[in-house]
């Protein structure tokens, strides 16, 4: 298959876009980290740098789709390129809005009365291990075209969304034991909730590109977490 | 006075030369190419190519240069017949009577195959006569019923309005796009089951090339339409279905939305994409 176009440009308007798309990835990602590291480290400064930082994944969504608009309107892309470019522009909507609960995630840990216990602290690390493995993967399989490995990362979610439900049991527990709970409880399970959420916008952007590659929707039965609850 | 059609009078009493297609297929088709080849004398420019055309639909012919989507066209009325050394071997079908127009009267079948070329190519005549032409030949007489039919295919092709007042004057007194779609009434008059259009935008300006492509996707639910254009958006904007044929083969068919965006052949997907060659 050939995969330079007559037209040069063109390969550099895809290509353009392709490296917006891995650096709001890697952007999200990060921040992603840094705002559970300051959920179990209890670091306010930390925190406010994750929210400010948010503007970079806006900006850098607001770049890419401005340039998908001007590529769909310069180059009329049929085919796989067409498919891309859509791809990229709802990649990047996905994107920012896993921003926007690292964001979330840095703004309530600072509303925390206290820290947070060790066994609370290693179920949300890993819940955002997972979401940063599964955008790893979903990143590796857009630049590669790898449809095989998106489809890993879609899977990838059904254990995610098996450990948030039980996070979700363990926090209404401890704020059942105790009155003086309930104000942290409520702040970590919408902490919790919205990782899940950026879970669910990975597997989304596992789909885009599946779409994307093979041209196909991914299709197969997945567990809803609210079957788990 | 209710005319005989064309097709009534010339055609019914032909005996089919193949076997039938069943009446399900009949009325969604307008022809069928069956295992069509071509030669330029010794050279070869269609290469057993089996095609359906639906009926009153538009059917579009990509393909980079050369690779035989005007031969195809021009084999439908048969112009390759006025170049000796040319050949064929296969068959185009007209239905519903499952005719072979390759072993009818080229005559006739232009009569039924109206075309249109890249540029435009009025008669050194009126307007009014340029569309009459056809219908002169098919023996129309009436005044009342020339008049009519001339003022349809004028209607038809989106020109009425514009030459009313000046029917009588010379064609050549028209823009060029103007000249396009007064040879599209030409072709349309004597009611074409199919109607050929080889590249006819292609020495039109974009608006003139907006009004003739909004006119195609007009008359489509009254006619059969094959156009061949080397512009994919335009391809992708106006037809139904899509070929694509690349050295004399015919590589992909498909429903246009479906060959634009999830082609199943590389070389269509390499060609589409701009990736080719």
């Amino acid at each position: 298959m050939n995969n330079q176009h007559t037209l040069r440009i063109f390969d550099e308007d895809l290509n353009t876009l392709r490296q917006e798309i891995v650096a709001l990835s890697n952007h999200v990602s990060e921040q992603l980290h840094r705002a559970l590291t300051a959920l179990v480290e209890n670091n306010a400064d930390l925190a406010e740098q994750v929210i400010a930082n948010d503007r970079i994944a806006d900006a850098l969504q607001e770049k890419i789709n401005t340039h998908t608009t001007r590529t769909l309107a310069r180059q009329q892309a049929m085919a796989d390129d067409l498919r891309a470019i859509l791809a990229a522009s709802r990649i990047a909507i996905h994107l920012e809005r896993i921003g926007d609960y690292a964001k979330n995630t840095a703004k309530r840990s600072r509303h925390l009365a206290r820290p947070i216990s060790a066994e609370f602290a290693e179920e949300f690390l890993w819940m955002g291990k997972r979401i940063q493995s599964m955008l790893s993967q979903v990143t590796e399989s857009y630049i590669h075209h790898n449809a095989p490995l998106a489809n890993v990362a879609w899977t990838d979610d059904a254990e995610l969304d098996t450990v948030y439900a039980n996070l979700f049991e363990h926090l209404l527990r401890m704020m059942s034991q105790e009155s003086r709970n309930i104000g942290d409880g409520t702040q970590l399970l919408f902490i919790a909730k919205g990782l899940e959420r950026a879970g669910d916008h990975v597997t989304d952007i596992a789909e885009e590109i599946y779409l994307m590659v093979t041209g196909l929707p991914l299709q197969s039965p997945r567990p809803k977490v609210s079957e788990l609850l | 006075m209710t005319q005989k059609s064309f097709h009534d009078q010339h055609v019914t009493q032909l005996s089919p030369k193949t076997e039938p297609t069943p009446n399900t297929q009949r009325e969604s088709l307008a022809a069928e190419v069956r295992k069509l080849s071509f030669w330029y004398g010794e050279t070869q420019a269609l290469k057993e190519i089996t095609l359906s055309i639906a009926y009153r639909k538009v059917t579009a012919l990509i393909g980079p240069s050369g690779c035989g989507k005007s031969t195809l066209l021009r084999s439908f009325n048969r112009m390759h017949d006025l170049y000796a050394g040319n050949r064929y071997s296969g068959e185009i079908c007209l239905f519903p009577e499952n005719h072979n127009l390759i072993d009818l009267d080229p005559f006739m079948v232009r009569l039924r195959i109206g075309m249109v070329f890249q540029k435009p190519n009025p008669f050194p005549k009126s307007i009014f006569e340029n569309v009459a032409a056809g219908l002169r030949i098919q023996g129309v007489q009436n005044k009342k019923l020339l008049s009519d039919r001339v003022e349809q295919a004028l209607r038809d092709a989106a020109l009425w309005e514009e030459v009313k007042d000046r029917l009588s004057q010379s064609a050549y007194g028209l823009s060029g796009g103007q000249q396009q779609r007064l040879c599209i009434a030409r072709a349309l008059a004597p009611q074409p089951e199919i109607l050929l259009l080889d590249e006819p935008t292609s020495a039109l300006d974009p608006i003139a090339t907006a009004k003739v492509e909004d006119l195609i996707t007009e008359i489509r639910h009254r006619f059969t339409v094959i156009i061949v254009t080397h512009n994919m958006q335009q391809a992708a904007r106006i037809s139904d279905f899509t070929a694509y044929m690349h050295l004399g083969k015919l590589i992909e068919f498909a429903p246009t939305g479906e060959l634009f965006t999830t082609p199943q052949e590389t070389l269509t997907r390499d060609y589409i994409t701009g990736r080719f060659g």
